[in-house]
């Protein structure tokens, strides 16, 4: 016998409300670390951003092409260490539920533009060598199970060819980044190869894009401003025929968050109301606990406990509850992270369940049941032996 | 004054004020009495009368609001919180009308549940707590919880954890209340016999004529003030 399972034993008085306060706080935090991790994904791949690299898109939307002969003219504007093409694909694999980012790049610039997505040398050789050889994530090569030198056939939304046949691809390197800037579940594949396929369509009668390139993704000189090379592409195109929109990698990650409009801000809501809902609930189930424990406290005190103990007991089990409840939620959210990450892998490729929010989760749900235990216990503490068991009798 | 030969327990000049409706109510008003060692005091009186209140104040769990009451060598009114829980653990076992068992513990449980306060290891407490079910007769009923037992069984159980922790004083409010006869005579004989076979003092709170024959000496109390004493018979 010991006061522990005393706790124990209260704890299972009421089975049902016990089982169903575990529950409910397990998904409260599941939501919370969930939505949080939703928010800070969107805000590490902005944070990682390389400050050395700045991309060029029309000023009209990321989704009006600019000509290809912009290259020669950014890459003439002083600060310009190179510049690449990329281009929106919109394929997928064998099945429409096989979506995945595919974009069209010049391999050897982009290569030398982003150290940070490594690459074996002897695949980096092969791939360039290659004109329909494509490097993918490692992530994505895992989920579909390519090996390096598999045809890969992919049917895109744009580029579709009569008789809905697939352009193929062979994979020749795989790539494992460093930072959330950049995702391992994206293809990159040669931009010659899509000048050939936009060739082909036309004369089959096609009609391909008119001009040619999304994002002209720009790197800087090391000694120059980034702010300066910027307003000087701008400035070189403010007559047209496209007007640019020049920012930093920074910048570009953020609005893709901002696409979202103000939804980082409603699930920093969602996930504070979710908190706030099952504190009150705590706090009335172990009101409720309380109450039922107002007869064993005065039986404690009379036996010479302290008054504080009954207290104590009542705020250890609600804290045993949302406690346990909670960060079985808030784990269970890390272990599902892999799981999200495959599901929401259109939106959020990169998704990750940081250690920072799975603490915060821990320490929020003992926080709760400690807070929403706390009136309760101290309404425990301080009842009088001889009215409640005067009360009770 | 009420006067016992070898005091136990001195209460000088005690006055209780409750607050009813708005209203003070003084419960007593200067009550001195004293408390015998080993005897089985039984008090009697109307409800209201201040019975009840001079239980809880002699086991500390309620404070005069004027007076002293010594109990051994100690003047528990000056106790802080605390010392009076401590002193409360070690010289008070409290018996109950509504028995105030724990009903998510066992018998054996409940009985063991002041022991926590000793410092007796974990096989010591299951000893002595098999032992005061022994005194009561309720070996066979260690392993059920009070919703299994009889009335008259919970009170025994309430007994054996008033016991367990070898008190000074065992007080008992209404100790055979909720009792059919047959239990009431049995927690009654077990009360007896820790008086006359174990040198426990008792001090009882009751209405039953049958349960004040077995006091060593009973007071009748009538709006807070001792109005009659006698000595009944041998515990």
């Amino acid at each position: 016998m010991s006061l522990l399972k005393l706790v124990h034993r209260n704890l299972w008085r009421h089975p049902v409300r016990t089982s169903l306060t575990f529950a409910f706080s397990a998904l409260a935090l599941f939501l919370f670390v969930f939505l949080t991790s939703v928010v800070t994904t969107l805000a590490a791949a902005t944070k990682a951003s390389a400050t050395n690299r700045i991309a060029v898109q029309s000023a009209a939307s990321l989704y009006v092409y600019m000509p290809e002969s912009y290259r020669a003219k950014i890459e003439q504007v002083p600060g310009v260490e190179s510049t690449c093409p990329w281009v929106w694909f919109g394929g997928y694999y064998q099945d429409p539920s096989n979506f995945f980012a595919q974009f069209a790049v010049d391999l050897a610039t982009h290569l030398d533009q982003y150290p940070e997505a490594e690459v074996d040398p002897a695949q980096r050789a092969e791939l360039l060598a290659d004109r329909q050889g494509c490097l993918v994530g490692d992530e994505l090569a895992d989920k579909f199970g390519w090996k390096v030198g598999d045809k890969i056939p992919i049917l895109s939304n744009i580029y579709t060819v009569e008789g809905g046949k697939a352009w193929e691809f062979t994979l020749r390197a795989t790539y494992h980044s460093r930072k959330p800037n950049i995702d391992n579940k994206t293809m990159f594949f040669h931009w010659d190869y899509l000048k050939e396929m936009r060739k082909a369509l036309r004369a089959q009668g096609f009609e391909a894009s008119g001009q040619d390139v999304g994002v002209w993704m720009t790197k800087v000189k090391d000694g120059f401003d980034p702010d300066a090379v910027i307003a000087a592409i701008d400035a070189l195109f403010e007559a047209g025929p496209q007007r640019t929109r020049t920012q930093t990698e920074a910048a570009f990650q953020a609005q893709f968050a901002s696409m979202l409009g103000n939804v980082p801000t409603f699930l920093g809501w969602i996930g504070g109301a979710v908190l706030f809902a099952i504190f009150f609930s705590v706090m009335n189930t172990a009101g409720m606990a309380g109450r039922e424990r107002s007869r064993d406290a005065g039986i404690l005190k009379a036996l010479g406990f302290k008054d504080r103990l009954a207290g104590g007991m009542l705020l250890l089990e609600s804290m045993a509850v949302v406690g346990v409840g909670g960060v079985t939620g808030a784990v269970s959210a890390w272990l599902a992270a892999p799981a999200f990450r495959d599901q929401f892998a259109q939106f959020l490729p990169n998704y990750f369940v940081g250690t920072p929010t799975l603490l915060l989760g821990i320490a929020i749900a003992l926080f709760i049941g400690f807070a929403g235990g706390l009136y309760p216990a101290a309404r425990l503490t301080r009842l009088r032996t001889v009215t409640v068991l005067r009360q009770e009798a | 004054m009420a006067t016992a030969p070898d005091v136990l327990a001195r209460m000088r000049g005690i006055t209780k004020v409750y607050s009813r409706g708005g209203q003070e109510v003084r419960v007593l008003d200067g009550l001195d009495l004293d408390v015998g060692a080993g005897e089985l005091l039984a008090l009697m009186g109307p409800s209201g009368s201040g019975k009840s209140t001079i239980l809880n104040l002699l086991g500390g769990l309620d404070r005069p609001d004027a007076g002293t009451i010594e109990v051994g060598d100690t003047e528990i009114t000056k106790l802080s919180s605390d010392a009076l829980a401590g002193w409360r653990a070690r010289h008070v076992g409290f018996v109950f009308q509504a028995f105030n068992l724990i009903p998510v513990l066992t018998a054996l449980e409940n009985v063991e549940l002041p022991l926590l306060l000793t410092p007796l290891g974990k096989k010591q407490r299951r000893e002595h707590a098999e032992y005061a079910l022994q005194l009561v007769g309720l070996t066979d009923r260690m392993d059920h919880r009070p919703k299994q037992l009889s009335g008259g069984q919970e009170q025994r159980v309430a007994i054996a954890r008033a016991i367990a922790t070898d008190p000074t004083m065992v007080l008992a409010d209404e100790p055979t209340g909720d009792l059919d006869r047959a239990s009431a005579d049995a927690v009654l004989d077990i009360l007896s016999r820790l008086v006359a076979e174990h040198g426990k003092t008792v001090a009882m709170v009751t209405h039953d004529p049958a349960a004040a024959r077995r006091a060593t000496r009973t007071l009748h109390l009538e709006k807070g003030v001792l109005v009659e004493q006698g000595t009944t018979g041998p515990a």
